[in-house]
């Protein structure tokens, strides 16, 4: 890896303010041109300030703005990101035949030394990902706690025991470990039924028809497509990793504000195993949602086996309108609840409301699976001392991560205070004048397209937690519910409703490898089961 | 309020409007006084809905905010949005709790509401209820169905009505819309009497050689209803497209659906008298149009950009032209966009009604209002709607927090001299460019120059919702 920054003069500073971005086009790196900042400056310079990215010549531009670590306000600084063009037509593999006898026919075990050898890689050159972290930081709107954990996780990520728990539980059918399935043909104990036709040919023409034969399944790998949401570092990784396990011909969609992470992963993939099935067919990228020169080709039938698309509403309808004939996997745009029985009152209030913040402290409240709304079973006076002792623990909460907040999320919050919400009970902590967190109870039921999603907690008191039922559907992914014995009384009448995962309150962000997401074991998705 | 203060406030009040008749007419305005006497009615107004109306006490109390000697505070931590006017529980009129939304209206008046409301079935009949006891609400619809009430007393529905006649008089008559008589005695009027005998003397004299004819209902208390009445009383006749009153509670039950067997017969009876009539109505408007012009009377015609633009095209559809009089006079406002939400452009608007018409561009105006400021801003031929002095205007960026500066983009926000019953301090949810120079036009002072809304709702990764949600 050392090497390769070198050769390339990749990641050699930390405080850069421009950021040469390779990308990573079937396991080469391809790096863009060099363009000075007065350039790239110019570009920039009669758009409005919102905008975040530009072409210029064969380079696409990104600009992030700068964040001042200690009062976390905008400096009106950037740093500006040039990353190679690319062309969609490249990215797609249409030789199926090289896939069949090379990526496909892989053993799933070498998929693991991959793993292990891209992780070894990663241990072995911390400094550089510490200046990649460091880099990432200057304009990074998560706390810099989660940052840094997020960066420390990446090899638990790359863990082959990760790997093979979830393939060989989110492929299993038959009652065989699902790696057998990726590596080719396996035969199962199934009776299987004579066909129609077969017994009447065979009552026409004896002993000329075929025979029964066996019942042989596979799970074919296929050409995946990966859109990527930036509200969590992990998903491109997460997303990239299960394109690995089902050794996929991948092409991985970068977001915005999180260009470096794949790029630090395509480096590693590169330097620990340059000629491997995997790396060469990897492709790590960015394009500017919407653009319509790549889009086109990639949405086009044939193109991809798969498309899997993450987080925002309009990927996910621009997917859904134009990539008709393209299997997808869709991650929509969803959120969680808690669920907060009478018993709290009886002495337990503060411990509830540690773990309930820490459901909704899930990335920071940016995670689909973040708790934004707690449903309290009890009076408005209860309702209220939850609220205050949740509001104590938020704090704790802002000393140990202090938050950017947007400005535009600044203004929701303050329209909400002084519009519509005038008569809800507002309890905020405050870093000097500006928002740091809070908890508003509101009297009345709430518009979840106005949650700010900033550390900001919606209370809402109910007479009896079968009233919050309601309130759930699809959009729900995730309900935490106290105490245990009311989480498991109304777990079914939950889940029915849409909700995808009920767990003790404290415990929303529970992983493990093979767990269904969304609702969907999802590798079990990114495969082709084939009978042959 | 104090009776000291109370008269302070009239005067105030009537000074203003003499200036913004000053400044409408370009007859000697003075911008210094005019802010002087605008900043110390915003004091005044801010101690009233301190100490009578309890939402604002309660946002000026959680801002450790009392009495003030400026208003820099104001601009900074207590202006309410416009959706304080939608703060009620929509259940309240799903479940037709009228005292509930009494309840509500009384937190954001400056008078304990406690009108009894035994029979109150309707939105309508609510509406009724309060004007008959001399508190008249003003509504806007958005799209969700969600509606914004304002409150007004006497005292406030009087400056709502009276001083946009004032100050737009000059307007129409620059534009030729008075006769020779009123073309000479507009500046002395204007000069020697008071407002409310000058809007008097103006009602009176009318503009009697023109029809006007007006793409609404008769009758209703929205707010772009509100100046489509008002300005109808001026004409020789006055024509609506829909000969029915506008039904708040039909309106809502469009948007979100009729909840009960009496909702769905207001519904249909709503649906039957416009849409189900809509040919008819047109014809009825077209018609009117053409013996006005035959008559010899001019026309003022007003509506909605997509309402103009489905009567132009019915008028081209049937291969008849329909030139107006010459002088005739077209005002329209409101969103740019049709029911089914297609934008139209203003130009090209514009250029469809002179043609149809054969009118020219120069009488083809748009007005800029709103139902929770008490002022209409007219554009100008130089495409600004000049704000009227009585307005403090305020632009802040996304953060919620107040620019300066001469030339300034951002939230538009104001605050509004003339509002007396309801907290007039208001963030709006459209986002502007303000510009504070001259203009080839004549008219001083601060002008909006771009009009839009603010940003959509942004969603935040995997959290966000694709739709409006209840929790």
């Amino acid at each position: 890896m050392k090497k390769l920054c070198e050769e390339l003069n990749l990641f050699t500073k930390e405080t850069v303010e421009v950021i040469h971005v390779p990308l990573l086009v079937k396991g080469k790196l391809v790096m863009p041109p060099e363009i000075k900042k007065p350039e790239i400056e110019a570009a920039f310079r009669n758009l409005t300030p919102d905008t975040t990215y530009v072409k210029l010549g064969a380079a696409q531009l990104l600009r992030e703005p700068v964040i001042d670590r200690k009062t976390l306000k905008l400096t009106g600084e950037y740093v500006y990101q040039v990353l190679p063009p690319i062309s969609a037509g490249e990215l797609i593999e249409s030789n199926i035949d090289k896939l069949i006898h090379g990526l496909y026919a892989m053993p799933f075990s070498e998929v693991l030394k991959f793993l292990a050898a891209v992780k070894e890689v990663v241990g072995k050159n911390q400094d550089i990902v510490q200046r990649v972290l460091e880099m990432s930081r200057r304009t990074a709107q998560h706390p810099d706690v989660y940052l840094d954990r997020a960066f420390a996780g990446l090899p638990m990520l790359l863990d082959p025991g990760l790997a093979r728990a979830m393939v060989e539980n989110e492929l299993s059918v038959w009652g065989k470990p699902g790696s057998q399935f990726l590596d080719g043909w396996v035969e199962v104990s199934a009776a299987v039924f004579p066909s129609l036709a077969s017994l009447l040919s065979g009552e026409l023409f004896p002993d000329q028809s075929a025979e029964a034969g066996k019942a042989r399944i596979r799970a074919l790998p296929t050409r995946q497509l990966h859109i990527t949401a930036g509200n969590a570092p992990a998903i491109p990784l997460i997303s990239a990793l299960r394109a690995i396990l089902t050794k996929s011909a991948a092409v991985i969609k970068s977001p915005y504000g999180a260009t470096l992470p794949g790029a630090l992963f395509a480096l590693a993939a590169v330097a620990a195993a340059p000629d491997h099935p995997i790396t060469q067919n990897l492709s790590i990228v960015y394009w500017q949602g919407g653009d319509e020169r790549v889009e086109k080709v990639f949405f086009m039938p044939q193109a991809f086996d798969r498309i899997v698309v993450w987080g925002a509403p309009e990927a996910v309808t621009s997917v859904q309108q134009r990539a008709l004939f393209t299997r997808a996997v869709y991650f929509n745009p969803r959120y969680g609840i808690s669920m907060i029985g009478r018993e709290v009152f009886a002495g337990n209030l503060e411990t509830v409301a540690v773990r309930s913040a820490t459901d909704t402290m899930i990335w920071n409240q940016k995670a689909c699976i973040a708790s934004q709304v707690h449903y309290v079973e009890g009076s408005s006076e209860q309702a209220n001392q939850y609220a205050e002792a949740l509001r104590r623990v938020l704090a704790a909460w802002d000393g140990k991560a202090p938050q950017f907040v947007e400005p535009s999320a600044l203004g929701r919050l303050k329209r909400m205070r002084r519009g519509k919400y005038l008569d809800a009970t507002w309890l905020l902590n405050n870093r000097g004048e500006d928002f740091a967190s809070g908890v508003v109870v509101m009297p009345g039921e709430f518009d979840i397209m106005d949650h700010p999603m900033c550390r900001l907690v919606v209370v809402r008191r109910v007479d009896d937690l079968q009233d919050v039922l309601k309130y759930l559907h699809h959009g729900v992914s995730t309900a935490g519910v106290y105490p245990e014995e009311r989480r498991l009384k109304l777990r079914d009448s939950i889940l029915a409703r849409g909700v995808s995962n009920v767990f003790p309150l404290g415990q929303c962000e529970r992983m493990f490898g093979g767990m269904p997401h969304d609702g969907m074991m999802v590798l079990s998705l990114l495969v082709d089961w084939k009978n042959g | 309020m104090q009776s000291e203060r109370w008269e302070r406030l009239k005067e105030i009040h009537t000074q203003l409007i003499k200036l913004s008749q000053a400044w409408a007419g370009k007859w000697g305005y003075d911008p210094d006084r005019a802010r002087e006497l605008r900043r110390e009615a915003i004091l005044i107004n801010h101690s009233h809905y301190l100490s009578k109306i309890s939402i604002y006490q309660k946002l000026a109390h959680a801002e450790g905010i009392g009495e003030l000697d400026d208003i820099e505070p104001i601009k900074r931590k207590l202006m309410s949005t416009d959706d304080l006017f939608k703060s009620y529980h929509q259940d309240w009129l799903d479940r037709k709790d009228f005292r509930g939304m009494n309840e509500w209206l009384s937190s954001i008046f400056h008078q304990r509401i406690a009108i009894d409301t035994d029979g109150v079935r309707t939105i309508d009949d609510w509406i009724d209820r309060l004007t008959a006891h001399g508190i008249i609400p003003a509504y806007s619809s958005g799209t969700t169905g969600a509606f914004s009430f304002v409150p007004r007393d006497k005292p406030s529905w009087y400056l709502f009505t009276t001083a946009p006649v004032c100050y737009l008089a000059p307007v129409l008559i620059e534009k030729g819309l008075g006769t020779w008589l009123q073309n000479i005695l507009l500046k002395p009027m204007g000069k020697l009497l008071s407002p409310d005998t000058f809007a008097r003397a103006v009602k009176r004299m009318g503009l009697p050689d023109f029809d006007g004819i007006f793409l609404n209902f008769k009758k209703g208390n929205m707010g772009i209803q509100l100046v489509a009445q008002e300005f109808a009383r001026l004409f020789r006749i006055s024509t609506f497209l829909y000969d029915i009153e506008l039904s708040a509670s039909a309106l809502r039950c469009i948007t979100r659906g009729a909840k009960s067997e009496e909702d769905q017969k207001l519904l249909q009876a709503f649906q039957a008298g416009t849409i189900g009539k809509k040919e008819e109505n047109y014809a009825r408007i077209i018609r009117r149009l053409r013996e006005s012009t035959a008559e010899g009377q001019k026309v003022f015609l007003f509506g909605a950009p997509y309402q103009l633009k489905e009567l132009v095209e019915i008028i081209c559809g049937s291969g008849k032209k329909l030139a107006l009089k010459p002088g005739s006079f077209i005002l329209f406002g409101g969103g740019w966009k049709t029911f089914e939400g297609e934008k139209i452009q203003k130009e090209a608007l514009v250029k469809m009604i002179a043609e149809t018409f054969a009118v020219l561009p120069e009488l083809i105006m748009e007005g800029y209002s709103m139902t929770e400021i008490n002022a209409t801003m007219p554009c100008c031929d130089y495409g600004r709607f000049h704000l009227p002095p009585h307005i403090e205007p305020i632009i802040l960026n996304e953060e919620l927090v107040p620019l300066q500066g001469k030339d300034l983009r951002g939230a538009f926000g104001f605050l509004d001299a003339f509002a007396l019953s309801y907290p007039g301090f208001i963030i709006s949810g459209d986002n502007v460019r303000l510009q504070d120079e001259s203009c080839a036009c004549g008219v001083q002072g601060p002008a909006l120059t771009e009009v839009g809304r603010s940003p959509g709702r942004e969603i935040k990764g995997c959290g966000g919702i694709m739709a409006s949600v209840r929790a």
